[in-house]
């Protein structure tokens, strides 16, 4: 089996173009466009440097355990093109794909952060209305759950708020949590 | 030709150019990304080519490297060829987008 052929397929091409299937799309144009021209630029480079290499001796190809397709151009076999010019899209493309991964990562978070902050100055909120219902009704009385009610708020639900709970995981847990209501209430945006 | 380390040798003018364009693209490199593709290919690349090497695909000429291996993967591919071109492929894209936006 060709298997230096097979390998370059499995590590640089069938990668690169699933990414580049994924990721090229989400690209601007400038991006694109620099895109093939790093490859125009780099794919003679490589070529230059296979050959160079090759004179200089520095390794060669042995056919005793997996034979190589057969294939050469000016006496490199064609896996060695397939190496090369497979590495680069995938470094693109790799590059890219954590690119957007990470800068959704930071997105998220910031998203979280400012939910996060939401979360506390609601319960500061609410905090201080149950203090205010306190001062003024009997602890036992159960006018505090009806005026707590009749604000938005249901009683004990904020005080259940972990402050440090991320958005997505708070939207897992309970889709239809008032707190998402009372945020709203209170203009208070993280996305 | 006498025994000399020319696969470290050809790094040289690669890591030469590497600073002049890191240095024009330094502000627009997601560095973090970067790094994560450096260390996704030297996990991708150094078990591919220990099994090319050692089933033949490449065979290393012992006067032209250091001479030090790993897993018989010759030390410069880790230290030198896994982490520059990466490199300098993102930093010349940068680089080339910078120019074509100076450009339009």
């Amino acid at each position: 089996m060709p298997l230096y052929f097979i390998s370059t397929l499995i590590c640089f091409w069938i990668p690169a173009i699933l990414m580049g299937l994924v990721f090229f799309p989400k690209q601007d144009d400038l991006s694109r466009k620099a895109f093939w021209l790093t490859l125009a630029i780099f794919i003679p480079l490589c070529t230059a440097m296979e050959y160079l290499c090759l004179y200089l001796d520095i390794w060669s190809f042995s056919e005793k355990k997996d034979p190589l397709l057969g294939l050469r151009i000016l006496g490199a076999p064609i896996e060695e093109f397939s190496f090369w010019f497979g590495a680069q899209p995938f470094f693109l493309f790799s590059y890219m794909g954590f690119d957007w991964l990470f800068k959704r990562m930071d997105a998220k978070s910031a998203i979280d952060n400012r939910f996060q902050a939401g979360i506390r100055l609601v319960n500061a909120d609410h905090r201080c209305r149950i203090e205010a219902i306190q001062s003024n009704l009997a602890p036992a009385s159960n006018s505090k759950k009806l005026e707590l009610v009749a604000c938005g708020v249901q009683p004990g639900a904020i005080d259940r708020q972990d402050s440090r709970m991320s958005y997505s995981r708070f939207l897992r847990m309970n889709r239809s949590h008032p707190l998402l209501a009372m945020l709203s209430k209170r203009g208070i945006k993280w996305n | 030709m006498n025994e000399f380390p020319w696969w470290a040798t050809l790094a040289l003018p690669f890591l030469i150019i590497f600073y002049f364009v890191y240095k024009s693209s330094i502000e627009e490199v997601h560095w973090k990304a970067a790094y994560a593709t450096v260390i996704l290919f030297e996990l991708v690349v150094f078990p591919a080519e220990a099994f090319s090497v050692s089933r033949g695909h490449w065979v290393y000429n012992d006067a032209r490297i250091w001479g030090a291996r790993l897993i018989d993967v010759p030390i410069e591919q880790p230290l030198l060829y896994y982490l520059f071109p990466p490199l300098l492929i993102i930093t010349s894209f940068h680089a080339i987008r910078m120019v074509l936006r100076r450009i339009a």
